[in-house]
Formats: structure tokens, sequence, C-alpha cells
């Protein structure tokens, strides 16, 4: 509860002020995964996997008005690549949905503690409560 | 359960409503305010239907209460757009309207099971007012690499057709290939899809089969077809597929050259710089009984100045046959300035100049204005 309060009310920082090391992507211990590439988790953003190792994985994101979702946008799907034009045409073709978006770094977290196979990404700050709440931090090359 | 059952045969009756009210609407009164009237009869009955009090099946137990802003079971949407339309051609007037105006509903029974119902008014110029549905299926999703629909489906053909909406796509003009309708647009049958990685390539399928298509002009009623798309993604970058499909006609439509067909479609679609400056080309070849065969193609450059605003360039040309079914060629040059201020409003300014060898070359340019909802 106390995580939650503290990061609720945790004033997010301006997208300028992230970089690529600022990122961690989080699972939950029991995910057999310790490994992820770029392209990997931009084919699990955009619903176009979402079978890596024989294990099916769950993403969760930040709301797309979030400073961090705004940096792993540009990182991940590339500095152009325009989200809201892609899912509204996978919507007009009845495709596959959005991945779950929640308001802040907080319901990330007790997404993925609460479900095996949940995937999402904090920022660095909350390595701590990471280890605290038993997830793991999984490897990216960028 | 029992519960879902209840629902389940709620949403058979809406279902059953939708059809007899839109039917009743377009056979009654073919005036375009009439139109707009069965439209809004229509969306709201859709918005205040059984279907939104069905149980939440897909809800997880695990799942935080609150916050989560997608994954619905229920999504309605829709979008309808203006066009002025000047036409610098013996007979035709400008055009000022609402050429096109979609509703659909999209509905999650569970994980695997969902339904999806797209019903369309359309008045565009030249063409007669029609009023009907566009795709109508149930969706079995065993993943990603496997889904089944089985209704009405919008043929699966290449990349133009794939997102064929005025709102999804970059020009007001369509590209001749598809203006020409080569093909039936719909298919009422059972279509399997499926998208498969590996590593980083992006295979994507569709395979279809029907009894009954549709074709928006001519209205053809076809006896039987199949059809198969294949397409391969590489480095993020590119896109080459192939459409083959063949059609039985049974004679029964208004298509002035009628025949069983068979199309073959080659597509590519290139980043020559990552979402800043695409290059599409689609290639069609069309067989008929009894006739020559006609090819034709586009290709376009798309330049996105910003997420906002983006330039489109296209050439086109296609053969086909005049009344005194001579085979002609057809060419036309399109530029295109879009505007997109937000996710539910776009804006189009076009200017298009076409020639056929038989007649003398004319030009159309037109605004366009679309709203989704």
């Amino acid at each position: 509860m106390y995580l939650f309060l503290l990061i609720a009310f945790w004033v997010p920082q301006h997208p300028e002020s992230y970089s690529k090391n600022d990122i961690l992507i989080v699972t939950s211990l029991s995910t057999p995964i310790d490994h992820i590439t770029r392209l990997q988790l931009k084919q699990l953003y955009l619903k176009k996997n979402e079978t890596f190792h024989k294990t099916k994985l769950t993403p969760v994101q930040l709301k797309d008005s979030h400073p961090l979702r705004i940096v792993f946008d540009q990182l991940v799907l590339g500095k152009h690549f325009n989200i809201q034009d892609y899912w509204i045409k996978q919507k007009f073709l009845a495709n596959e949905k959005p991945p779950i978006s929640v308001m802040n770094e907080a319901f990330v977290l007790i997404f993925i503690e609460r479900n095996e196979g949940f995937i999402g990404y904090v920022n660095k700050g909350l390595e701590g409560e990471v280890k605290r709440l038993g997830l793991k931090v999984i490897e990216v090359t960028l | 359960m029992q519960q879902f059952r209840r629902s389940g045969l709620s949403v058979y009756h809406s279902f059953k409503e939708l059809l007899t009210r839109v039917s009743n609407c377009y056979e009654n009164d073919d005036s375009v305010m009439m139109s707009l009237r069965c439209y809004l009869i229509l969306l709201l009955f859709i918005f205040f239907s059984p279907l939104q009090g069905l149980p939440s099946e897909t809800e997880k137990s695990t799942l935080p209460e609150g916050s989560v802003s997608s994954e619905a079971r229920f999504y309605f949407g829709g979008w309808m757009d203006l066009l002025y339309l000047s036409q610098e051609q013996d007979g035709q007037d400008s055009y000022l309207n609402v050429p096109h105006m979609y509703a659909f509903a999209d509905l999650s029974f569970d994980e695997k099971w969902r339904g999806f119902i797209e019903v369309r008014r359309i008045n565009a110029p030249g063409a007669e007012e029609t009023v009907d549905f566009e795709r109508l299926y149930l969706e079995y999703r065993h993943s990603i690499p496997l889904k089944i629909r089985i209704g009405r489906i919008n043929t699966p053909a290449g990349l133009w057709q794939y997102m064929h909406w005025a709102f999804t796509i970059d020009s007001t003009e369509k590209p001749l290939i598809e203006q020409k309708h080569f093909f039936p647009t719909e298919s009422d049958g059972i279509h399997i899809l499926g998208t498969k990685v590996f590593g980083s390539k992006e295979i994507e399928y569709s395979f279809f089969t029907n009894y009954g298509g549709k074709n928006k002009e001519y209205e053809s009623k076809n006896e039987l077809g199949y059809g198969l798309d294949w397409s391969i993604s590489l480095w993020e970058r590119t896109k080459t597929g192939l459409f083959f499909s063949q059609f039985k006609d049974d004679g029964m439509g208004h298509d002035p050259n009628p025949g069983d067909r068979k199309v073959t479609l080659f597509y590519n679609e290139t980043q020559l710089f990552p979402e800043k400056l695409l290059w599409r080309t689609e290639y069609l070849h069309l067989q008929r009984t009894g006739m020559d065969s006609l090819d034709g193609f586009y290709s376009k450059l798309r330049f996105n100045i910003n997420q906002k605003w983006y330039l489109n360039l296209r050439f086109d040309q296609t053969e086909d046959l005049s009344p005194d079914q001579n085979i002609y060629t057809h060419k036309a040059h399109s530029f295109t300035v879009g505007f997109q201020p937000t996710t539910f409003l776009r804006l189009r300014a076009e200017y298009s100049k076409q020639s056929k060898n038989i007649t003398e070359s004319y030009e159309h340019s037109s605004i366009w204005v679309g709203v989704r909802f």
C-alpha cells in the first residue's frame, strides 16, 4: 500500500531527463526469461508475437502521456513510429488490442507481481521496490 | 454459465433486430436524409443495446481494480467524412456530401471468441447510395499465428484493400486497380489468418474460401471463390507479398465484364527512411474466362514531414475494357497533402490528373475531412 502512495504522488520527470539506462524491464521470478532484445520487445508491445522461448508473455505499459512511456516507445519502437496511428488501424482491422495501459509504475509492478508471465517497464529508481516485491529485472539488448 | 448463455441469446436478438431495422430503413426510403436517420437509429441501437450488459468473462480476478485503460471487452466505434470534389470532366458536377458513414462494434466474449459487426452507408460520387454490412463475423482466436473468422469479411488482398477505409488511407482517390473492382471486395465464408515471427522476420498469411462475394460497384454474386495472401516483413523495413485468388461468377450480378476470374497481386512496401519516407507498389494481373488478361499497378511515395503532416505522391496505370470491349490504358497522377491534428480528425487536400488513351485527360481536386468517434 505504501508503495502505491509513494508512487501515486511521485511527480514524473520530463521525457528528456530519461535515458535508455534509466529503464528497467521487469517480470516475475517464475517467468523463465532473463534476456530480451529490443526487437522482441517491439514485437511484444505491438502484439505481433506473444511467445518467447515457449513462454507466453503479456505486456503492461504506462498510459500514453506518461514521460517514461514516451521514452520507452521512442527507444523500442523508433523515434518516428506513430503508435497511435498503428493502434487505430488495428482497431479498424479488428485485430489485436493494445497492451494493458496503467496509470503509473506502481500499477505496473502490482500487475506483474500478481500475474505470471506479465512483463513491464519502470524507471531505474524503483529497483529496490522491484527486489522487495520478489520480481526480477530482465537484461535488454537495445 | 447461465448468465453467459442468456447474454448469448441477447446478442442473437440484437443482431436480428439490427438486421430488421437496417433493411426496413433502406427499403422504405432512399433519400439522403432518411439514410442519415437510419444511421442514427443504428448508432443509438448499438449504443444502448443489451450487448453492453454482458458479463465480464474476460476480467481476471488477479488484476488490480481500476486504472486499466484498454482491453475493453466491448468496443464501439465509427467514422464519417465530408468530401468536396471538383471535377473537370464532361457531364460531371462538383460534389459536396458525406460519402461514408461507418459504425462498428467489437465484442469479446472471452479470450478466444469475439464477434464483429460493421455497418456502412456509402454515397460516393457517381455511385448509388447503399446501406449494408461491410463485415459481420465470429472470430476464434487460438493465438496470434492462428485466428479463424466465419461470416462476411473484407477480401484480404495486398496492402491497399487490406486498409481501404477512407479514414485510414493516405489519399482520397482510390488506386485505379481498386476503382476498377477487378475482384470482390467482400467475401462471405471462412477466413484463416495469422502472424508468425521468426527472429527479425514476420510472416503474415490469410487464406479464405467463400460462397458468395460482394463487389461494391457491380454487386457480383460469385458462386465460389478462394484466395491466399502471404507476406514477409524483413529488418523492420520492408514487406513483400503475393495474393492469389480465383472467383467463379454465377452471372447474376450487373458486372459488364462477367466471367470467372483469377487475380494475382504482387506488392512491396519499403521504408526508405524509417517512418519518414515510404515507397509502396502493388501490381495486379487479372485473367478472365474468354477475355484478354489485364494488368495494372500503382506506385507511391509517402513522406512524413512530422507526426501530423505528410505528403503523398502516386502514379497509377491500368488496363481496362471499354464499352465496345476494347482494351484501353488508364493513367493517373495524384498529389496529396495530409494533416492529422488529433487521432480523431484527419484532413486531406488532393490534386489528381487522369488520362485514358480513348478520351481527353481530365483533372480532379478535392478537400476531404474525416472524423472518428
